[in-house]
């Protein structure tokens, strides 16, 4: 599997994490959206690119990715989150979403974007 | 590990700093400490990581060891030397806490160069013990000063320490810090967890009792249903409330649960301990508690209990009623059941009154009057249509107004807090729609004339006869019930914060570490100066973060950033250096970032700039611009002078660029420029620092 030629967008405030993903994707062949470390910039790219894809940090410095993440569904375009908390910290809607946590292995993070974006709905 | 070496030459004090060990050996020390490092990071226990790093101390087979402080004073040896594991036991020989405190004494290093046998110091009866003949003890502490362990190197000679020691030491020291750290941090992070699982567990016990409870009408059912879910939710051999008489003399069983190891209880008890004004009591063995007299040790054999917890309900002053949990063998209550225990009886007591509440008012119902309660509360009777309120008991009162005033709904709704009117008049609403239950049970919160805010909890039932309505209800005060549920739900949230709050911030300091070690190490290239550049790095960010944790607010004073990095090098105003700007506070946003760009900045200006040539000049300069909107930019500039000419730089200097021009844009929307010129390096840097709603990370990444 590949992710040859898919546009993921990246919403990661931390630059050395931001630049980890960006450049693991572009080895898979992605299209790398962004990064960018802000929700309102997030929310813009998402309105501004047709995407298959997206990796999105839960906290932003204090601002949840809820509001992109809503945006994402709406328009059925399937993400990860990137997280340092166990679900159980989570919103019960977003509680069963498909999550990360950090310290992630990369190559766990790559499988379940390439497997989000051939159309399963919970990659394990 | 335990012969003592032979070659006493290899440790002559002219040899060089490094200890003239050979290319090989050197590599040798350096890829144990990385594969330690690595260790530790992916989790390993602790006497693996630190096993791994004492390879690269027994490079020659000197006998070594680590020791972690366990929380106290004392130290406990966790890998090394054969033997070490049963220092405790010996305790008059070696204490733990004195090796700690000799080294504590001697500013963190000991050294025992001929243990005579007279030397009292706890690292030479160490020595002594192993059979050897001197020893050198390094303090292992962290940023903040404390001491979190120790390394001791043993030697069989007499003639003096072995010089090479010391700079093995000092770095082993360092690695082994980071190490210790991480593994306590995972250790934390476990505690933490567990005792929220064990608050999470109470409150799911809590809950589940709360809605076994709510719909028994009757007190006697409510106590049957308590009991027993307590009593199994407890493994408890014997649960029961007791009542006692009105003369106070005897107790009498009211509704038990039994586990069928005991009896259940019944009929009348002799006694039962009763302390002061009634607070709880439990006790482990009631034949050996010295806190029980002769007659309730012998009300405990007669009823076959070893071990008991008793929780009073208390009504003015005196103790009406008891729940006592009963086992029949000696049994060491945990805090946790005990908790658990006060909580149950608290909501069994509570929903017993509630119970009472319905009861008087199914009474009053029959005579159109509700009685007026001992409590406190208030029944009324309600014409809708006129909006008229008659009642018997202090409503008024209840309201915090004068006894006698008119009450009407349209006044009483002027009482109430903000929060509380519209679903107040909604749930009356909902009452007079005659599709809809015909009762209503409301809590509300309302604000005296005194300004006190206070709960109320109104139950009432409507009554059609004809055309007409009346609702007949109670009303009662609630608050320090209220006031109480409130309480449990804030800690618990509390709580929950500060632990997401801890895996957020720790998960992602160790995110960036291995990131940084990754690209620290990611080109072929010389170990010993990648280790290095990734210890220099590693102290940075512990430097950053311990200034920070040092204020409530999680900031740091700009000036002390830069002196801090730059002390770490030996760097200040008698060796060149000139730093100078106003006060500014950092908040960690721009700390962290700002720290990790400064240090790459130093470990430049001392491998190739101005603080490695003589006659070099470093300036460090800022200012707050304050633009027209209010919004404060900081701009400084780093400036090397006196620099001959700059050399080739080796590849990996990239990173330090990467973090000044790439990583300060995007993660706190910073402008930056970097020259390397004749003379030096030249570095700005401007940063917006007072719009904390703004969108300063939108920045892109350009590679």
């Amino acid at each position: 599997m590949t992710l040859k030629g898919k546009r993921i967008l990246v919403v990661e405030d931390e630059y050395m994490i931001a630049a980890d993903l960006k450049r693991e994707l572009i080895r898979y062949g992605a299209e790398v959206v962004g990064p960018t470390g802000g929700l309102a910039r997030g929310l813009e790219l998402a309105e501004d690119h047709d995407l298959d894809g997206a990796l999105l940090d839960l906290n932003l410095e204090g601002d949840w990715t809820y509001p992109l993440a809503d945006r994402l569904d709406a328009a059925a375009v399937p993400y990860l989150f990137l997280t340092g908390y166990d679900s159980w910290a989570l919103p019960s809607a977003y509680a069963t979403k498909p999550t990360v946590a950090k310290p992630y292995a990369l190559s766990a993070v790559m499988g379940m974007m390439e497997r989000l974006c051939a159309g399963e709905t919970r990659p394990r | 590990m335990s012969s003592p070496p032979d070659e006493v030459g290899r440790w002559s004090p002219g040899a060089p700093p490094d200890g003239g060990a050979s290319p090989s050996a050197r590599e040798r020390r350096l890829g144990a400490e990385v594969a330690a490092l690595r260790a530790a990071m992916g989790g390993a226990p602790l006497a693996a990581s630190l096993g791994l790093l004492l390879d690269a101390a027994g490079a020659d087979d000197r006998p070594s060891a680590f020791y972690v402080a366990d929380g106290g004073a004392g130290l406990h040896h966790v890998v090394g030397m054969s033997g070490d594991a049963a220092l405790a036991d010996e305790g008059v020989a070696v204490l733990p806490e004195a090796l700690a405190r000799d080294l504590t004494a001697a500013g963190g290093t000991v050294l025992v160069e001929r243990a005579v046998d007279d030397d009292p110091r706890a690292w030479a009866l160490l020595a002594r013990r192993h059979g050897y003949r001197g020893c050198r003890a390094w303090a292992i502490g962290t940023a903040e000063g404390g001491m979190v362990g120790a390394f001791a190197e043993f030697f069989a000679d007499g003639q003096g320490p072995p010089a090479r020691g010391a700079a093995v030491g000092d770095d082993l020291i360092r690695v082994a810090a980071v190490i210790i750290a991480r593994h306590q941090e995972d250790r934390d992070h476990a505690r933490a967890e567990a005792s929220l699982g064990e608050a999470r567990a109470l409150q799911a016990f809590l809950l589940t009792l709360s809605d076994a409870l709510r719909p028994l009408a009757d007190g006697a059912a409510i106590e049957r249903a308590a009991v027993r879910l307590l009593g199994e939710r407890l493994a408890a051999d014997r649960v029961f409330y007791a009542g006692i008489d009105p003369e106070g003399a005897h107790w009498w069983v009211r509704d038990g649960y039994s586990s069928g190891a005991a009896a259940p209880a019944s009929g009348r008890l002799n006694r039962l301990p009763v302390r002061g004004a009634g607070t709880m009591f439990s006790v482990v063995d009631s034949e050996t508690d010295p806190n029980l007299d002769v007659g309730e040790r012998a009300a405990f054999a007669a009823r076959g209990a070893r071990a008991a917890i008793g929780v009073p309900l208390v009504e003015h002053g005196r103790p009406v009623a008891m729940l006592v949990i009963d086992q029949a063998t000696p049994r060491r209550w945990t805090e946790a059941e005990l908790a658990l225990t006060r909580e149950a009886a608290e909501r069994g007591w509570a929903a017993m009154e509630r119970a009472r509440s319905d009861e008087r008012i199914r009474k009053s119902e029959e005579r159109l009057q509700l009685a007026t309660d001992a409590t406190g509360a208030a029944s009324f009777i309600w014409d809708p249509d006129a909006d008229v309120i008659e009642s018997s008991g202090p409503l008024a009162a209840l309201f915090g107004l004068p006894e006698g005033a008119d009450i009407t709904l349209a006044s009483a709704l002027d009482r109430f807090h903000p929060a509380s009117v519209e679903p107040y008049k909604q749930a009356v609403a909902d009452l007079l729609d005659p599709a809809k239950p015909d009762r209503l049970h409301q809590q509300v919160r309302i604000v005296r004339p005194d300004g006190e805010e206070r709960w109320l909890e109104n139950t009432a039932r409507i009554h059609r006869e004809g055309g007409t309505a009346r609702v007949a209800g109670m009303v009662v005060d609630v608050t320090a019930r209220k006031r109480a549920e409130m309480r449990l739900l804030d800690s618990e949230e509390h709580q929950r914060t500060l632990v997401a709050e801890l895996q957020h911030r720790v998960r992602n300091i160790t995110t960036v570490m291995r990131l940084t070690f990754a690209r620290t190490f990611e080109r072929a290239g010389d170990m010993d100066e990648m280790a290095s550049h990734f210890r220099g790095r590693l102290d940075a960010m512990a430097r950053t973060q311990a200034m920070l944790s040092r204020t409530a607010t999680r900031s740091a004073d700009l000036e002390d950033l830069v002196r801090d990095e730059l002390l770490s090098v030996g760097a200040t105003e008698e060796t060149g250096v000139t730093l100078s700007g106003p006060e500014v506070v950092l908040d960690h946003k721009v700390a962290e970032p700002l720290g990790m760009a400064l240090h790459e900045l130093t470990t430049n200006a001392l491998k190739y700039g101005a603080l490695r040539v003589p006659g070099g000049k470093l300036a460090v300069r800022w200012h707050l611009h304050i633009g027209e909107g209010g919004g404060r930019t900081l701009r400084l500039t780093w400036e090397e002078q006196g620099v001959p000419a700059v050399p080739v730089r080796p590849s990996r200097e990239g990173f330090g660029r990467e973090l000044i021009e790439e990583a300060l844009p995007y993660r706190i929307g910073a402008e930056t420029t970097l020259e390397f010129r004749g003379g030096g390096v030249r570095c700005s840097i401007s940063v917006p620092l007072a719009d904390p709603s703004g969108d300063a990370a939108a920045g892109g990444l350009t590679r």
